[in-house]
């Protein structure tokens, strides 16, 4: 029996790596939007989501480090938070599949009741958000009393946390850091994030989809928005919680929290691969910064101009040709850095990349 | 808006349904609030306040009943009585009252009316002289005028005149004042007699009233059940968050301070109250009230607060969230199931376990070493000390100690090359009692390759320290004695105050003393070197805390002979093995790989530093690393090691260590300082286990095996050497006269005076009704802290060394500095010796100078003058003196030899020949009037018992008289050397 656990809790904690579980959720978003969206949209596959992955916690809290892990005050939300997130996508692609439907058939979705619900501001709507607070405010009520506030000491500095965990919603961005340098990560993504979300009116001119779920109307927007929202944001919060332990290491979830766990850290930047593993210039990395760091720049500048020149140019020449260049490259612009993300989190897994350029004389890290 | 049928209704939302999700909601909103508002009103604290009102009640109903019957029943009775009998014949003279009550009402009302008048007047006379002084005064006060203006003085003029006029209202209204009092007096006079009867019994019952009243606050009524009404409960609340502020503790808050503020007394609501004290938790009162938490004890609750000492959360009302810790496994597993208690595992700073509470004694008691009354951690402190923990840690206020341990520098001449290795491959090998702890072959080093390399350590710190000794040559050497007669001296003349020997065993003896034990001497030291000690310690070490005893050759040849048949055969018969050459050049060359003076170290290089050496080279070169790794030099003086610092770390702060700084290694152990240090006590090397180590990494602490106890001990001295500071306010501050004190106490514990001497009253009696008191456990018990060698006359202590606490009140300077120069029998019979002490210029001063501010006495010297006694006097003293019969155990006269009262038992006493220069004459009168209260359990009698006189015909048998005179007398006849 213990033997069958270990195998098992064995098996979910290698699946949890980093490498390995970005790629299954890539794997599953992507199969899901473009391939089995109908399967996926099934009554029968929401019930049976929710109920495994009630099933796969109830189970688990029977290890005692998943259950210190999960029951914590502060992570108990964030369970709530997978079930929610779980229905509510299903419910969208339940709704998109009948829609999708219906617009193969020909119909004209947009003036089908869906869309033509009459709701006034005044009693309807105030009335409806009235309730919702109040069912809020119960909620709030009953966790105030239930999970008792996790407070901790007056901040001690020679005895900080560790790990030391920013607030829940910011532990995607505390899990970029992994990836990125934290001018990048927690300076310029974040800003960029919140402009790009600033943006996306005066990007998006498809008109379809006003009040009703597509997908085959919405193909671009809706995966793109998604794959950020699921996968780099969201993905990556359950990771900070669950998944990081002390000194930020990885832990599977029934992996114990050892303070002492070591992982190989040999992360090797573009230029030393260059000039020490290839041997350029003698092995002799170049005293010259702009010498040294020319290649990573070079690449840099070429994946941010050239990268969408040739979206425009070629994969993306439709939108180009709809949206004008203006609007087409901020697009792109913001789609590129997008996906710096999971291109640098590749990167790191498969050769060990720390830097693309690396200058820490000025602080200048990519 | 005009509802429309459902079903003709465009809009999404029906309004029928958003009534009903609006029903639904706001009943499970109402639900949940009251679901939180009964959540806060069930709070423990509440509960613990309401059942504790009731048990207050039933106490205090309990004290009154019992105070009820402490009265005089009868008188109360007749009291009451009388007073209704009183009232009786007041209400007969009804017509006569009638009239007078009629009267006074008339009076009252003049009273009222005149005196009303009088106010209104006075009320605008004032403002009339505010006016004039606003409009004349001022400018005539800045004004050099010598005259007031005639406009001024017209106006000064009518003041003064309306003044007269008000003054004659207030004699009128004082007039009807006046009548109206005797009025009142003559009705008073008809109920006068039951009135004083009522005060009488008042007077007698006020104990019990005020209890009753006192348990009429305490109750929990109605009205205070009406206030305790949730949602009500915010306008006068009956339960209320209780509070000690503390503005002289602070605490630490890492960026800020803040004052200390205690909300335990919310739920220990008796914890300065007599009378709980056999009550369940909370309701318990606090142990010792007259030491700790009572209003007149040196630690008032309002002072000191609780968590100054206890630790913990004091700010928390909530048994958890407080960071009670249990004492151990069971009392855990009982709170879990008792009070959902689960460990706060942020709380840095959680309650002490009820154990080791008494640590924090030190943290405000800094400046003196021991704690008085403080038991547990006085034994805590005095097994650092014994143990010598300080040779290899630093803690702040122990760094006036010298190395503790003997000085190798003359090892030579002392113990052989044999017994040098023998010993430190296993100390206890040699004797199981000896201090010195284990330091090869310990847990971490049982590989075969471990073991090789600490064989090769233990020849080359041998090498070393042989390579590196001075010779020595002793200076007397003497035949052989009587090995009994050896014995015999051994066991009377003082030895067993420092050394312990296993033919004077003492049951339960701790084996820390000042010396070594000697049970297995024979086996290690020559004649020669013994015959030598015992001549003149000092001659082999300067350093020596040992005393000469003023032997004679024989004596001493004696006791050598006696010395050296202790042997330990199983030790003589170890092996002492051979080095390996091969094995010291390898650990050799580990520790010059790691050397900084090579590095970057190559192994060419270090070969090459190695094939310059020889073999023995080597071997001390090795030893020498060995000795700085391992620390010898923190206990011993060794050559070549003046300057360098011992290899343990800083103690000082201790009780304060992060949790998470301590290295549990892969130990499953709870993560708290105390289970951390004692593991650490009881086996240093364990958190070595399971770790992949290099030999030069593995951890060095020896093993000292201390016993459960002995760990306890150190444990609870550890954590009480925390961060915390306390003002001067609070903290225990000496002042001049305890700062000497104190110094003169550190020079007793330096030589150990306590092993023979009651110095200081370490041990905290036991009472004698506590479960499990037995007297000889006690006496054990005692002897264990101070005058330890007084186990060996637990039949009839007066025969061992005398008490000599509070010394500088008994003794005259300039003989006790005679005395301590060169000690003589003061009680002939004793056999123990005082021995000379060889104290520094500077220890004798201070020793002295000590006593006497310790006993606020004047220093140095006492007034002297010649006794002068009357005729009468002297008569009646010899009378008393006869009576009394002092010379039963006292002799007088000129200092005999000690054979000549060996069969007597004039040898228990001094001389009286001596007491005019040797005692100050306010201690000889204090102790001739209680001799138990300075020294309990003397063998001197009180003669005056409560103030009775053993001679009622003798000076009108006043005991104040007698005993003056009888001091006097004592004075007297030494001064005069008078045989009486």
């Amino acid at each position: 029996m213990s033997a069958m656990t270990n195998i098992i809790t064995g098996f979910i904690n290698w699946l949890c790596q980093p490498a390995i579980l970005f790629t299954i959720s890539n794997l599953v978003f992507f199969g899901v939007f473009f391939y089995f969206r109908e399967q996926f949209g099934r009554k029968s596959t929401c019930v049976l989501m929710q109920v495994s992955l009630l099933l796969f916690i109830a189970l688990s809290m029977l290890d005692p480090t998943f259950r210190s892990v999960v029951a914590k005050p502060d992570n108990v939300p964030i369970v709530a938070m997978l079930f929610l997130l779980l229905f509510f996508t299903w419910l969208a692609v339940h709704k998109m599949v009948i829609n999708d439907k219906l617009i193969d058939a020909g119909e004209d979705v947009e003036s089908k009741k869906e869309a033509k619900e009459l709701v006034y501001t005044w009693p309807d709507l105030v009335f409806s958000e009235f309730i919702c607070t109040i069912c809020v405010w119960a909620l709030l009520l009953v966790w105030a009393i239930v999970l008792k506030a996790p407070l901790e000491e007056p901040a001690n500095p020679v005895d900080t946390p560790n790990p030391s965990k920013a607030p829940w919603y910011f532990l995607g961005l505390q899990e970029m850091l992994v990836y990125y340098d934290p001018w990048l990560a927690g300076v310029v993504f974040p800003t960029l994030i919140i402009v790009g979300l600033i943006l996306i009116p005066y990007i998006d001119i498809n008109p379809k989809g006003n009040g009703y779920y597509t997908f085959k109307e919405r193909k671009f927007a809706i995966t793109t928005f998604l794959f950020g929202f699921l996968i780099l944001w969201n993905l990556l919060i359950v990771y900070g919680t669950f998944l990081r332990g002390p000194n930020w290491n990885f832990f599977g979830p029934y992996e114990v929290w050892d303070l002492h766990k070591l992982e190989v850290l040999r992360n090797v930047n573009l230029s030393e691969y260059l000039f020490r593993e290839f041997g350029l210039n003698g092995g002799k990395l170049p005293d010259n910064v702009l010498l040294r760091e020319g290649v990573g720049i070079i690449l840099t500048l070429v994946y941010l101009i050239g990268g969408p020149i040739f979206l425009a140019k070629k994969w993306m020449k439709k939108f180009y040709d709809e949206m004008g260049p203006a609007r087409f490259y901020i697009l792109a612009f913001l789609v590129v850095n997008m996906a710096a993300l999971p291109l640098k989190m590749v990167l790191r897994w498969t050769i060990n990349l720390k830097y693309i350029v690396a200058i820490p004389e000025a602080f200048f890290n990519i | 808006m005009a509802e429309l049928p459902e079903d003709q209704d465009p809009r999404f939302y029906k309004p029928r349904t958003l009534w009903k999700a609006f029903g639904i909601s706001s009943v499970i909103m109402l639900l949940f609030t009251i679901w939180m508002v009964l959540d806060d009103y069930g709070r423990e604290w509440k509960k613990y306040q309401i059942e504790f009102s009731d048990l207050k009640s039933r106490k205090l109903a309990e004290n009154i009943e019992e105070a009820e019957g402490s009265l005089d029943q009868e008188e109360i009775k007749k009291l009451r009585e009388e007073i209704k009998a009183a009232e009786k014949a007041a209400e007969s003279k009804e017509k006569e009252i009638e009239k007078v009550e009629a009267e006074l009402v008339k009076l009252n009302t003049i009273r009222k009316n005149t005196l009303n008048t009088y106010q209104a007047d006075k009320g605008v006379w004032d403002v009339d002289k505010y006016k004039y002084e606003a409009k004349y005064g001022h400018k005539y006060a800045m004004s050099n005028e010598q005259q007031l203006s005639a406009e001024a003085k017209k106006a000064l003029d009518v003041l003064n005149k309306e003044l007269a006029r008000v003054q004659a209202l207030q004699d009128k209204a004082n007039q009807a004042a006046v009548a109206y009092e005797n009025k009142k007096k003559e009705l008073d006079g008809f109920r006068a007699e039951g009135e004083a009867l009522k005060k009488q019994l008042t007077k007698i019952r006020f104990d019990v009233d005020l209890l009753a009243k006192n348990k009429e606050d305490s109750e929990f009524t109605l009205a205070k059940a009406l206030r305790h009404i949730p949602l009500l409960d915010f306008m006068g609340p009956v339960l209320t968050v209780r509070q000690v502020v503390l503005p002289k503790i602070r605490d630490d808050l890492n960026f800020a301070s803040a004052q200390k503020v205690d909300r335990c007394t919310t739920c220990h609501l008796a914890i300065d109250m007599k009378g709980f004290e056999n009550e369940k938790q909370p309701f318990r009162t606090h142990p010792r009230l007259d030491l700790i938490l009572g209003s007149t004890s040196p630690h008032p609750i309002n002072e000191i607060g609780c968590t100054s000492c206890h630790d913990g959360r004091g700010q928390a009302i909530d048994f958890t969230r407080a960071a009670h810790t249990p004492q151990n496994e069971e009392q855990k597993k009982e709170w879990e199931a008792k009070y959902g208690w689960h460990e706060m595992h942020h709380v840095e700073e959680k309650m002490l376990p009820l154990q080791f509470t008494e640590a924090k004694c030190i943290t405000c008691h800094k400046q003196t070493e021991y704690v008085p009354r403080a038991a547990k951690i006085n034994k805590g402190i005095q097994t650092f000390r014994n143990a010598s923990c300080y040779g290899c840690h630093r803690v702040e206020g122990w760094d006036h100690l010298r190395k503790p341990a003997p000085s190798l520098e003359k090892l030579k001449g002392k113990v052989t090359r044999d017994w040098f290795v023998k010993w430190i491959r296993d100390p206890k090998a040699f004797n199981e009692r000896t201090r010195m702890p284990q330091v090869f072959h310990l847990s971490n080093m049982q590989t075969p390759e471990f073991r090789s390399y600490q064989e090769a350590e233990i020849f080359a710190v041998t090498d070393y320290v042989y390579e590196n000794t001075d010779t020595y040559t002793p200076n007397v050497s003497l035949p052989d004695g009587s090995s009994d007669r050896g014995k015999q001296l051994f066991g009377e003349i003082g030895c067993l105050g420092c050394h312990q020997m296993d033919d004077f065993p003492v049951e339960g003896r701790g084996r820390f003393g000042a010396g070594p034990d000697l049970s297995t001497v024979g086996s290690k030291i020559t004649r020669t070197w013994l015959n030598s000690w015992l001549k003149n310690p000092k001659h082999y070490w300067d350093e020596t805390i040992m005393p000469s005893l003023r032997l004679t050759n024989q004596e001493i040849s004696d006791l050598s002979s006696y010395l050296l048949s202790k042997k330990n055969p199983d030790f003589d018969a170890l092996e002492v093995g051979d080095k390996n050459a091969e094995v010291q050049r390898t650990v050799l060359k580990q520790y010059l790989m790691r050397d900084p003076k090579l590095a970057p170290a190559t192994n060419a290089k270090v070969e090459e530093v190695l094939s310059k050496l020889s073999a023995h080279e080597v071997s001390v070169e090795l030893g020498k690393r060995a000795i700085g790794r391992i620390g010898c030099y923190g206990c011993h003086s060794i050559k070549g090691f003046e300057n360098v610092s011992p290899i343990g770390t800083e103690l000082t702060e201790a009780g304060s260590k992060l949790v998470k700084k301590l290295d549990f290694g892969l130990l499953h152990l709870d993560h708290t300082r105390y289970a951390w240090y004692d593991q650490k006590m009881r086996e240093p090397r364990i958190f070595d286990r399971g770790i992949a180590k290099e030999y030069l990494d593995t951890l060095r602490m020896p093993n000292f095996r201390f016993n459960e106890e002995e760990s306890q001990d150190l444990v609870m001295f550890l954590l009480g050497h925390t961060t915390e500071v306390r003002s001067a306010e609070v903290a225990k501050i000496l002042d001049a006269h305890e700062y000497k004190g104190e110094q003169a106490m550190r020079i007793m514990r330096k030589y150990n005076c306590q092993g023979c001497h009651t110095v200081e009253n370490l041990y905290v009696p036991m009472s004698e009704d506590a479960p499990g008191y037995d007297e000889e456990r006690e006496m054990r018990r005692r002897y264990e802290l101070e005058a330890r060698i007084l186990a060996h006359y637990m039949d009839d202590p007066t025969l061992g060394p005398p008490n000599i606490t509070n010394q500088g009140a008994k003794v005259q300077t300039d003989w006790v500095y005679d005395f301590l120069k060169a000690p003589y029998p003061l009680r002939l019979a004793l056999k123990v010796r005082m021995p000379t002490f060889l104290f520094n210029q500077d220890e004798y001063n201070q020793l002295i100078e000590g006593w006497a501010n310790a006993a606020r006495v004047s220093f140095p010297f006492e007034e002297k003058k010649d006794v002068v006694m009357t005729a009468h006097e002297l008569s009646e003293a010899r009378k008393l003196f006869k009576r009394l019969q002092c010379t039963n155990c006292h002799f007088v006269g000129p200092n005999p030899t000690r054979v000549s009262v060996e069969d007597g038992s004039q040898g228990l006493a001094p001389n009286f020949w001596e007491t005019h220069k040797r005692l100050r004459p306010h201690w000889v009168e204090s102790w001739l009037k209680d001799p138990n209260a300075i020294y309990p359990g003397t063998r001197m009698p009180g003669f005056w018992p409560e103030g009775s006189s053993p001679a009622p015909d003798i000076l009108g048998g006043d005991p104040k008289k007698q005993i003056e005179v009888l001091t006097k007398y004592l004075y007297y006849i030494g001064q005069h050397k008078i045989v009486p």
